[in-house]
């Protein structure tokens, strides 16, 4: 497993000791990297449940993540169908494959909203900081990472301050990404991710 | 010298690739006579089964197993074991989800979803499919295998399933497996292994969780 390291914050005091191209490096003092979990692989199969009020879909998620601004994914059913293909590639959002019934524009608004909260997008880049919300277009993202700077959980709260959604991230005893999980506050709806082995 | 292995490595390979490709068949209508044939033989059919759906976009792929058991001529009980356990309960019209035990329902997209799968599965064992009218048939053949590939003709059902194939060996009278393209394009590959066919089936495998 390659790991890629995209985001870096002054504002915090610990080290990543998962990043060899730093201890490699010839710099003299110790820069904190916080680390983007998709960036621990470059595909992930997930079991994947998706709810949405009393509407419950099972299936799995195929996952190419490139960096925190490309990566495609697909959810199939939990025998092989594909029911979406999503890609966000170089700024540009691209739906592969969704079929007529679910092609709304108002769907399609909330799965982009979604995805691009679950997978990171657009969040990575120096933004990250422990224990401290940052304000970004109307949204403020409070967010706590571990003691190896990976996430554990981000909150992401509307311009009133009122709670709209949160991630929770879970991890192995290796500090594999295992599960991943998005809430929203608002009205009933999760999507969970677990790693398949 | 390295050289020359690589070159006759490369030959053998693209050798062995085409020697698996299938061409058109010189006589489509004995291929699907053929497959006919070998449905109407059936009344029931119990197998395991291997499925591998690939993604385009990387190189990994989803494995299922699972076992099948179809009883002439629309009862089907199609139960995937791993990595998490479905069971999908055919019985005429009907189709059952059954999920971590527990009977679910589910959306009109999914139930969809489930009309085709159904269509597509049993009309693949009963043979049905070979003569609907829904579908563009091709037959294709090489020296060990037979295959009929179904092209819907419904836009609609296309948004679902862009193929069907049904690959048989000569001289067995069985499905060998099905690849299915779904909506997207991706292929899922279903090899039936460990067959057994027109052996007692007990009822309560189509009826029970």
């Amino acid at each position: 497993m390659a790991s890629n390291l995209t985001a870096q914050t002054p504002n915090s005091n610990k080290t990543n000791t998962q990043d060899s191209t730093l201890l490699e490096s010839n710099l003299t003092f110790e820069i904190p990297v916080l680390l983007n979990p998709y960036m621990q692989d470059s595909t992930f199969l997930f079991n994947c449940k998706m709810s949405y009020k009393d509407q419950n879909i099972s299936g799995y998620l195929g996952l190419k993540y490139t960096d925190a601004t490309n990566f495609r994914f697909s959810v199939t059913t939990g025998m092989g169908n594909t029911m979406i293909e999503l890609e966000w590639k170089d700024g540009e959002f691209i739906k592969h494959y969704i079929p007529a019934d679910l092609d709304r524009k108002i769907i399609i608004k909330k799965l982009k909203a979604d995805f691009e909260f679950l997978f990171l997008y657009g969040y990575a880049n120096g933004h990250w900081t422990n224990n401290a919300e940052i304000k970004k277009k109307r949204h403020g993202y409070l967010t706590y990472f571990n003691d190896f700077e990976l996430p554990i959980s981000i909150t992401d709260s509307g311009c009133s301050g009122k709670k709209k959604r949160s991630l929770s991230f879970g991890y192995d005893e290796k500090n594999q990404l295992a599960t991943v999980e998005l809430k929203h506050f608002n009205f009933a709806s999760t999507i969970q991710l677990s790693i398949l082995e | 010298m390295n050289k020359y292995i690589v070159l006759l490595a490369g030959i053998l390979l693209s050798w062995g690739i085409q020697a698996q490709d299938l061409a058109p068949a010189k006589n489509p209508e004995q291929v699907k006579n053929t497959f006919l044939k070998m449905n109407a033989s059936m009344n029931s059919f119990e197998s395991s089964f291997r499925q591998t759906k690939e993604f385009s976009f990387m190189d990994r792929s989803l494995i299922s197993t699972g076992q099948l058991y179809y009883q002439k001529t629309e009862k089907l009980r199609w139960e995937y074991k791993e990595p998490n356990q479905y069971i999908l309960l055919m019985n005429g019209e009907k189709v059952r989800l059954i999920e971590d035990g527990k009977e679910k329902a589910y959306s009109v997209g999914v139930q969809q979803i489930f009309k085709n799968i159904k269509e597509v599965f049993i009309g693949c064992i009963n043979g049905e499919i070979l003569n609907s009218a829904d579908y563009d048939m091709q037959c294709f053949e090489n020296e060990t295998m037979l295959q009929v590939k179904l092209i819907p003709k419904d836009e609609k059902l296309k948004e679902y399933i862009q193929s069907i194939s049904i690959f048989m060996e000569k001289g067995k009278n069985q499905m060998s497996y099905l690849v299915l393209k779904d909506g997207s394009g991706d292929p899922t590959k279903i090899e039936f292994l460990e067959s057994k066919i027109n052996q007692a089936i007990a009822s309560d495998v189509f009826t029970s969780f």
